[in-house]
């Protein structure tokens, strides 16, 4: 953390080579968030330019506060995503997500070989509430603490356990729906 | 068949972006400039250059208030600024002052002028007159060396 931490101080500097590899590390990461919230690739690379390249315009502004750069990043991002839909007013729902068009990492490819049940996971996603999805794409895909979730979100780390629980069990309860339809 | 919701959703760790695309977007990126605030640089920068320019915005503006002060003949400009009634009043007593000593001034004048001139085309005046001085020289009759009375008077005292 404190090398991540004079990485920030550098880039603060306007050093482009320190902000290149904050680029590296938490690019993919805010990519992925954003394209399972978006869907489709082509907003989802948009919008993860633009939230990078905000960062970069406005790095002088962040502050640590106890909070890791990621939490920074994800608020930013969020924020696009937003903006996003409400300038678009268009909702494509997560299941759209081809499992095709993911880019996946030839390590994990055995992963999916239970397609069906990751296209399930989506559909299911894409049924809950907009902050719902979020928390757990950040809690359990990206693997934020609950305290860095609600830095990103704005809201206290209470809520967002709350919202965790509760789309975790509507999440099993449309799983047995599911399966129950489809077994 | 029990599904793992938690552990589906770790499998999607395995999104990644294109490469190529990843790359052109850095390149894109770090070609901007980052903004800076004045009051980032303030807040990063030594505690001596923030004095330095503390120093250097009261200097100028010291500079500037003199400045200004000399053109205004000493007067204070905000106090005037604060009301533009007083402004207004100021500025036109300022013209009729300037108009009075201007008027007696060129009163004073005239007269000089006026009793220069008579001076000068006066030509009986007597003791300038030439013709006047000759006369007076003619007719004037020097008086005795001695005068009775006053000898007498002397002896008078003298005895």
């Amino acid at each position: 953390m404190q090398e991540e931490e004079k990485l920030i101080q550098k880039a603060q500097r306007g050093e482009k080579e320190a902000f290149g590899e904050l680029y590296d590390k938490y690019f993919p990461k805010i990519y992925r968030f954003i394209l399972l919230k978006v869907s489709k690739r082509p907003d989802a690379e948009d919008l993860s330019h633009q939230v990078f390249l905000s960062a970069w315009r406005n790095i002088y502004t962040y502050e640590s506060r106890g909070f890791p750069f990621s939490s920074w990043l994800y608020r930013i991002a969020h924020n696009s995503v937003i903006d996003f839909y409400r300038t678009k007013r268009e909702y494509v729902d997560i299941e759209l997500v081809s499992t095709e068009r993911i880019s996946v990492d030839p390590e994990m490819e055995h992963l999916f070989d239970e397609k069906t049940e990751l296209s399930l996971v989506k559909k299911m996603l894409a049924k809950l509430k907009e902050d719902e999805q979020t928390v757990l794409i950040m809690k359990f895909v990206d693997e934020l603490s609950n305290k860095e979730v609600a830095e990103a979100l704005g809201k206290s780390e209470g809520a967002v356990r709350v919202m965790q629980h509760r789309a975790l069990k509507q999440l099993k309860k449309y799983a047995e729906d599911s399966y129950e339809t489809e077994y | 068949m029990k599904l793992n919701i938690k552990g589906q959703l770790k499998k999607l760790q395995a999104i990644r972006p294109d490469e190529g695309f990843v790359l052109r977007t850095r390149q894109a990126i770090l070609l901007e400039k980052p903004r800076m605030s004045w009051g980032y640089i303030l807040k990063t920068h030594e505690i001596a250059s923030a004095g330095v320019f503390v120093f250097a915005a009261a200097t100028l503006f010291l500079l500037a208030s003199s400045g200004t002060t000399t053109f205004t003949g000493g007067k204070p400009v905000l106090s005037s600024l604060q009301n533009t009634n007083g402004l207004q009043q100021e500025l036109s007593d300022m013209n009729i002052s300037i108009q009075l000593n201007e008027i007696s001034f060129q009163t004073d004048a005239d007269k000089a002028i006026t009793a220069a001139i008579t001076e000068i085309a006066d030509t009986k005046t007597s003791h300038l007159n030439p013709e006047m001085l000759k006369f007076e020289q003619n007719t004037t009759v020097p008086e005795s060396g001695s005068n009775p009375k006053i000898d007498e008077l002397l002896k008078t005292i003298l005895l």
